[in-house]
């Protein structure tokens, strides 16, 4: 049975504004952001698209507390990332942040399972517990017979759906993906953002999509359109029925 | 983590076993060419610790090591017998001869004479013969060790030491000395009568020190009683070890071997290791952004790097252990495996793996999570 989720008003999840970031190469100063706003609230996929250089990895990393901004502010759930201190943000990734990455970066020498466990023995669970809520996932995204191969075994859809595993064994309140769909085929890039999507409809969790895959437009909820370093556009996603009639998986 | 680091290790077999190797190698050639230089270096006074019931040794004051030898006079027994703390004292005879074959060659010989009651000093082990012979007229033991060199000697062979007549009554087995010189075991008073005639006769008076009495303290009231030198059976054994070591270049010589296999093995592993962390270091950035904390990276490199140590240390001492596993003091080979030995092996891998871990971890630290994004 499928449920129709209709979104209700949720609360900000992601609080961009006024951000700038430039690189230095040199002589030259290449400014990337130019003051951008943007909000992502829970519950929500929300794509960043356009051309590339136009600083939608910059603002991910940004988001994410893998960089600090020249001006500007990220607040997560009110919580200003300018505020914390190297550790603070390191340690508040450790717990609110999953990511999903284009190149799936799986360590080949461990095996899928020990691979989606890594943020639980991160945040100093027991081996045992952490192997048991990663095979516990990797059930849900439907590797739950594959749990002792190693990456190199899988296909890339496979690989993406362990990354995706692996992002989401630890309930993160944000998950940041970087065009996860960009090494996939159609019908697997279709399957993982599935995955994605039901995962999004469940609790206040936000995902951030960077992605430039026009395929994928249908499983957000709104497109944040970037170009030459600021948001131009932001509009609601061009949902089909299909999509809208995703269930929210049991996820977490 | 931790356990994640280690399977990260070991699961590159490739690199993880020339990792070992390059460590295991190093180790081997330290060790291995370490024993061999210890075993040599105790064949320079092999003589003075196979007599083990003398605590100390009596000689010319002016003696500096166990092969410069002056010889004293005889009455010196009877002085160090008088002396506080001596339970027993007996002189024993160390000369060189010439001693002519049956087939008119002729070898340069060590001769060895001891006190026919006491018979220390000679040798105890024996391949032929008849040892309780040694008191029928003109017989001599003759190290078999030299029979490679000196096949025409068998027991019953009758030779001339310095021109008089020696029979060999049985061939004896005595630890390696340094020298090849062969050694001809005898009577003290049948070496005197085989080394041309000088006033002072005797080489060392040995000594048993009294229970109770400290070596030390007895060595010196007896050369202060004597006049002549005196010193504890360990004292004159690392002197005599220290004097070739000195004044010989082997040392050195063994020395450069080592260095040579310790930087030759250090940099296969440690460039190795280099490589390994840096082809990780996207996958270190994704545990950085994960929430890894700089702190546990360090550890789990230095982790990573310690477990390759030990095991390519523990692999290597199994090698060098295995090469001197059948070689005895009576081998041509001269191994010693001492712990001193270990530790200096294991201190010299300990450097190599915490350097090319703290090199390594030092590039590591510093790559910025977000290049995952790259």
């Amino acid at each position: 049975m499928t449920t129709t989720i209709v979104p209700s008003p949720l609360r900000t999840a992601v609080d961009v504004s006024g951000l700038r970031k430039g690189f230095s190469t040199g002589r030259t100063r290449i400014e990337v952001l130019r003051g951008v706003d943007l909000h992502a609230r829970g519950g929500e996929i929300l794509l960043l698209v356009g051309p590339s250089g136009c600083g939608k990895t910059t603002l991910l990393t940004l988001i994410a507390g893998l960089l600090d901004p020249d001006a500007g502010s990220v607040k997560l759930w009110g919580q200003a990332l300018e505020a914390l201190n190297a550790e603070e943000k390191t340690a508040f990734r450790k717990e609110q942040v999953g990511f999903v990455f284009q190149q799936f970066n799986l360590i080949p020498t461990l095996t899928i399972r020990e691979n989606a466990a890594i943020p639980l023995l991160i945040r100093g669970l027991s081996q045992k517990q952490a192997l048991d809520r990663a095979g516990a996932m990797l059930e849900k995204v439907g590797l739950g017979n594959r749990l002792t191969e190693r990456p190199g075994k899988l296909s890339g859809g496979q690989q993406q759906r362990v990354a995706i595993a692996r992002a989401l064994v630890g309930d993160p309140k944000l998950l940041i993906c970087d065009e996860p769909t960009a090494s996939l085929d159609g019908e697997t890039g279709a399957q993982v953002m599935e995955i994605l999507r039901s995962n999004a409809l469940q609790s206040e969790r936000c995902t951030i999509v960077v992605t430039h895959d026009q395929r994928i437009f249908k499983y957000g909820d709104r497109i944040a359109q970037m170009r030459d370093g600021v948001v131009e556009s932001m509009q609601d996603a061009p949902q089909s029925a299909s999509v809208r009639a995703i269930a929210p998986a049991a996820l977490g | 983590m931790f356990r994640i680091a280690l399977r990260m290790l070991a699961g590159d077999t490739g690199k993880y076993l020339a990792l070992v190797l390059g460590l295991a190698f190093s180790t081997t050639l330290i060790v291995q060419q370490g024993s061999v230089f210890t075993g040599l270096m105790r064949r320079a006074a092999t003589q003075v610790e196979s007599v083990p019931q003398a605590d100390i040794w009596v000689m010319d004051g002016a003696t500096r090591y166990f092969d410069e030898r002056r010889a004293i006079e005889d009455t010196a027994v009877q002085r160090v017998r008088g002396v506080d703390g001596v339970e027993w004292a007996e002189p024993i005879f160390f000369g060189m001869g010439t001693a002519q074959m049956p087939d008119r060659t002729f070898a340069s010989v060590q001769i060895v004479g001891v006190d026919r009651a006491a018979r220390l000093g000679l040798a105890d082990r024996f391949e032929d013969g008849r040892p309780e012979a040694i008191a029928e007229p003109d017989a001599v033991y003759w190290d078999h060790l030299n029979l490679d060199i000196y096949k025409q000697v068998r027991t019953g062979t009758t030779l001339e030491i310095n021109d008089r007549r020696a029979r060999v009554v049985a061939l004896a087995s005595a630890p390696r000395i340094f020298l090849s010189t062969p050694t001809v075991y005898t009577t003290y008073q049948r070496a005197l009568a085989y080394s041309p005639g000088t006033r002072k006769r005797l080489t060392f008076v040995l000594v048993k020190v009294k229970p109770g009495h400290d070596h030390g303290e007895v060595a010196a009231r007896i050369a202060a009683a004597t006049g002549l030198g005196a010193k504890t059976r360990e004292t004159f054994f690392w002197d005599t070890v220290f004097f070739y070591l000195k004044n010989t270049g082997i040392g050195i010589n063994f020395g450069l071997t080592v260095l040579l296999g310790f930087i030759v093995g250090a940099a296969v592993a440690g460039q190795t290791f280099f490589t390994f962390i840096m082809e990780n270091s996207r996958h270190f950035a994704a545990l950085k952004a994960m929430g890894l904390s700089n702190r546990t990276l360090v550890l789990m490199v230095l982790l990573q790097a310690l477990a390759v140590g030990v095991l390519g240390w523990g692999l290597g001492v199994g090698a060098a252990t295995l090469f001197g596993h059948n070689i005895t003091d009576r081998s041509v080979v001269a191994f010693l495996l001492t712990p001193q030995l270990l530790a200096i092996s294991f201190l010299g891998t300990l450097v190599t793996v915490l350097l090319a871990g703290g090199i390594s971890v030092r590039r590591v630290v510093a790559v910025p999570p977000a290049v995952v994004f790259r």
